[in-house]
Order: C-alpha cells, then structure tokens, then sequence
C-alpha cells in the first residue's frame, strides 16, 4: 500500500507541472505590461524598463515561469496590481468560505443522495422511485445558479429564513452548499440506485436471502458496501468539479470567496492574483482526485489485491 | 407437404415485401418513437431550434431586442407584453425568443468542436497505441485535471469573450472526456475480424481509422455529443451570469439572470422566464441524449 501511495504521489507531479504550464502560458497570453499596470498613471521610461527587469519580465518566458514556479513553491505568488498586498495572503484569507461551502455540499450530497438511491432502488417502480427519477432528471438539467437564485427568492425573500448574501453566520453558508449539492446530488441518486439494483441481483444476495436473512441486514450488510464503492469515485471528481460550479454560486449569494476573488481580478485585469487563484483551485481538485483514488484503493478489495500482487 | 412450382414462385415474390428489411435509420427510429420522453425531447428541441433560426423574421434586434424605453420598465403581463419587460422597458418575450440563438449556437459549436477533435485524437491514440497513444493521453490527462469552468473563466479571461472563444474554452473541457471514450470504444473496436480484414487487404490506415472504425463507434459519438451539448449550454448560461461570457445587452439567458438578479427584491419575476428556458432547453437535449443511447445500442438499456 504505502508503495502504491508513493508511485501515485509521483505520478502527480507531472499533472501538476503540466497544470501549471498551461495556465501560465494562458495567463501569459492576455494583453497588456504588467509593469505597466504596476507602475500606474506618472512614470519615467527608465522606471518603466527598470520595474520590468525587477520583475524579470525581460527575461524569456521559460525562464520566468521557472521563477514564477520556484517562488510559487516558497508561498510567494506576487504582488497584486490593485492593492499591492502579496497575493497569498488574499487567496489564503478567502480560501475557507470556499471550502466550507464544498464541504458541506459534499455533506449534503452524499447523505440525501445515497439515502434516496437506496430507498429508490430497494423499492423499485414504488411511487417513490418514480418520483425521485423524475425529479433527478430535472435536476440533472437545472443551472446551479439558477436553483441558487430560486432558494434565495423562495428562503431569504418571501420566507425570511436565511440570509439574503453574505457570511454573517453559519447560515448563510446553507443555501449556497444546496445549490451546489443538488444538480450533482441527482447524478448520485441515479448512480446508488443503478449500482444498488445491479447488487440486489447478484447470487450471494440471492443466497443471503434464501438463507432467511433479514432484508435490513441484507440492504446495510451486505448489499451496500459493494454499491457504495463506485459512488465514492464520484464524489471524489464530484468535488473537484464542485470547485468550478462554488466560482459561479459565490457570484449568487455574495460570498467573499476564492471565486469572487478571482472574477473580481479578472474585471480588473489584475493577473497575479488570477493566476494565483486559479493555481490554487487546480492544484486543490488535482489532489483531491489523488485523495479519492487512495481512499479508493484503501477500501477496494479487489484494487488493494493489485496492489499487493 | 406438396408444393407445386406456381405457389413456390408466388411465395418467393411475396417474402421480400413481408419481410422487407427495415434500414438501420428506420430500425433506430422505431426504437426512438417508443420513448415517450425522449419524442417530447424531439419536440421541445426542435421548436427550439426553429424559433433560434426564424426569430429574425417577426423580431428586429435593434428596435424590439436591445433598444430601451424607460416608460415602460416593469410591466407586468399585458397583451402587448406577454411576459411583460424588464428594467428597461423591453419585451421580455422577444428577448427571451432571441436568446435562444445563442445557446443553439455556442452548444451546436462545442459539441462539433470537441467532437471532432475528441474523434480524431481518440481514435489515431487508440488505434496506434505505444508512444503515441501514452503522449497524447497524459497531456489530456492533465486538462482533465483542470475544472471544467475554471478552464472556461481562465481561456476567456485572457482571450477576451467572444462567441468562438467561448466555444473554444468550453470544448476544451470537452475533448479530454470525448477523446477517452472514443479511445476505448476504438481499442475495443480494432482487434475484431473485420478490422483484420481491412489490414489484410492492405488497406490504408486512415482510411481504416475513417471508414471502419469511426463509423462503429458512431453510436458512443452522437449520444456523448448530444449529452454534451445539454451540458455546455448551461455552462455558458453560467459564465454569461458571472459576466465571462456573453456580454448585455446581448439577451443570452444567462446574462438576463444576471441583469435580474439586481432587481430580484422587488421584480422576481424577470427570473423566471430565462431560468425556464436554461433548462427546457437542457433537459429536452438530454432526454434525445437518453433515447438515442437506447435506440442506438438496445443492450444497453438498464
């Protein structure tokens, strides 16, 4: 195991080289002289010219990306052009709020998911299973921020029950994670009741059942560990997606996030601190997905026996 | 039994017609037509459709999409406003009508993009293998790794956002998916006799790739394609709301969730509409999607 840990920690290395790479060289793509922007309205030309080889911009690009790189590794993403503060610092201080609503829409999302999937394929074709089908069909095709958008017309505004925007208190984290958690809480309720329903038919259920076992103890002992199994992968690149989808809700309900950080410093073509946040949240799904196939693995019988043979 | 050779030869002339062998289009259509849902799919799609390319004829942009008349901001429904206007006094109906241009457009635009770029590098690493194959796999590997809108918000925020930059961005989220699905389907595909055959016959290996392999896979191809499309048009609704995509006064419906948002204490109901569209627009796209992945491949159907 520890050996299948390490080939995988080194197999990321060259994904996340590669990540960076290519969003450098996008982000190196946009228009317009950093030093430029840096240096503001009144400047002499010589300042001009002496800011750019400060920052190594007269240097050629791959050797600036190894610079941006190799300051990157030390916690220093520099300086942005707007408020002139270090750039980590701002992605750091915003990073929580991001987290938190990932979280807890993962919370929300395996819960409410695996619990409608199994109840749905247990009593397949009961009133219940058709419903929920259908209403995960809808789901499937509802834009998050449009479902944001509805919770907060339908919560915040004709109910009062939670707050309009922002992070005031921990309730206004709620309808932010459910807006996320329902279009990919419909793609898991589909999944559990698939993988439940292909369990259900396997011979050691049939065995169990006519051994006289008791159909809970069939559901949760035996029938659910193996249908469980896919389900874990998908969250795991459910949540590495999520980070994406979190950029859009944040916009919804006001959040001072990673994602308003970075729409922001798009809008004012500050790019150090797009580039930086935009590392942060690849890098992050990258290691998530690392995280998800160990944990994958750890659970597995059948990978674990790979591993081991 | 005896036969004799009128009655034999009657039968012989009748046995075509009885049997007539129903082409695979038919056969594939006659599967469709027993899905109820994915007919209403067909439907709403293809009134979608029709209304994204006839909106020019009964709606000039100028004077009845775009052009502002403060007098008459905030209508509720009337005759002459159906759906009633916005914040600027236009027709909410025409807008919407127009919008659908855009979503048409941009999901037609990324499911051919990364379609065809998904097919040809799916195919040549599946069919190839060795060095090739390994190359093209992990670069893709690592923009799989990248979220699909992150990718999307960084492309057009360095290249500005125009319609086939946005259509570029969103297909490259694309490709990395499309272009493992078609590999596998092609692995699968070239160990089978008639592909040995065509190797026999010394035939050339684009035209195997082409001609023999693709033509198989089709089936993968359209229903991945179709579903995809369903995906990008919320997606692009998404980053038109964020303002990374389509710009107002453009009625992309996404872009009028986000003028509305603005006005949702007082006017709610500007949310509605385009909210509905999004998703009519999506959900009728996946349900063809679902139809055609079982008319196309009946052992599939769970």
């Amino acid at each position: 195991m520890a050996k299948y840990i390490v080939k995988r920690l080194i197999l990321i290395i060259p994904i996340l080289l590669g990540i960076s790479i290519i969003l450098f060289t996008i982000m190196n793509l946009t228009p317009g002289d950093p030093a430029q922007m840096l240096i503001g309205d009144t400047y002499t030309e010589d300042a001009l010219v002496q800011l750019r080889s400060e920052l190594g911009l007269d240097k050629p690009f791959l050797v600036r990306y190894a610079n941006y790189m190799l300051d990157a590794l030390r916690g220093d993403f520099g300086i942005s052009y707007r408020t002139r503060n270090p750039v980590f610092a701002e992605v750091f201080s915003r990073f929580p709020h991001t987290v938190a609503i990932t979280f807890l829409s993962i919370i929300i999302q395996l819960v409410v998911g695996v619990i409608v999937g199994i109840v749905a394929a247990v009593k397949q074709y009961s009133v219940m299973d058709t419903v929920s089908q259908s209403i995960t069909m809808v789901l499937a095709s509802v834009p998050d921020f449009w479902i944001g958008l509805m919770l907060l017309l339908l919560f915040s505004v004709k109910l009062g029950l939670l707050p309009l925007s922002g992070i005031a208190s921990w309730q206004g984290y709620i309808l932010p994670a459910v807006a996320v958690a329902l279009p990919y809480m419909a793609n898991l309720i589909r999944l559990t009741r698939s993988t439940m329903l292909d369990v259900m038919r396997m011979d050691y259920i049939q065995t169990a059942q006519a051994k006289g076992v008791p159909k809970k103890k069939i559901i949760f002992k035996h029938a659910l560990k193996n249908a469980l199994l896919p389900v874990v992968t998908i969250a795991g690149v459910n949540i590495s997606w999520m980070l994406g989808g979190t950029i859009v809700i944040e916009q919804v309900f006001n959040i001072p996030g990673i994602g308003s950080l970075m729409i922001q410093s798009i809008r004012n073509k500050d790019t150090p601190v797009v580039m930086a946040t935009v590392m942060f949240i690849a890098v992050l799904s990258c290691l998530i997905n690392l995280a998800t196939d160990l944990i994958y693995a750890a659970i597995d019988p059948r990978v674990k026996a790979q591993i081991k043979g | 039994m005896d036969i004799n050779k009128t009655q034999l030869e009657a039968l012989a002339k009748e046995e075509p017609k009885k049997f007539k062998r129903k082409s695979q289009l038919e056969m594939i259509w006659i599967r469709y037509k027993k899905n109820k849902l994915a007919l209403f799919g067909l439907a709403v799609f293809l009134i979608i459709v029709i209304v994204s390319i006839s909106t020019p004829l009964f709606i000039d942009y100028r004077t009845q999409v775009i052009k502002q008349n403060i007098m008459d901001k905030f209508q509720t429904s009337s005759a002459a406003h159906i759906l009633g206007t916005d914040q600027f006094g236009r027709d909410i109906l025409c807008r919407l009508l127009w919008g659908a241009r855009y979503s048409i457009l941009c999901g037609l635009g990324v499911m051919v993009l990364s379609l065809s770029v998904g097919a040809v590098l799916g195919a040549s690493a599946g069919y190839f293998g060795g060095i090739y194959d390994q190359i093209i796999m992990r670069v893709l590997d690592v923009f799989f790794a990248i979220p699909m809108t992150l990718m999307a918000i960084s492309i057009v925020a360095a290249f500005g956002n125009s319609i086939p930059n946005l259509i570029v961005a969103i297909s490259l989220g694309q490709i990395p998916k499309m272009t493992r699905i078609i590999r596998s389907s092609v692995i699968t595909l070239k160990d089978q006799d008639f592909i040995e055959a065509a190797r026999a016959c010394d035939t050339k290996k684009s035209r195997i790739i082409f001609k023999h392999i693709l033509p198989n896979a089709m089936g993968t191809l359209i229903v991945e394609g179709t579903l995809t499309m369903g995906k990008s048009i919320i997606l692009i609704a998404g980053l038109s709301f964020i303002g990374m995509g389509i710009q107002p006064p453009a009625p992309e419906w996404g872009a009028m969730l986000s003028e509305a948002k603005n006005y949702m204490l007082n006017y709610p109901y500007l949310m509605y509409a385009p909210g509905i569209a999004i998703v009519l627009t999506a959900l009728s796209i996946t349900l063809i999607g679902d139809g055609l992945r079982d008319a196309l491949d009946p052992k599939m159907k769970n």
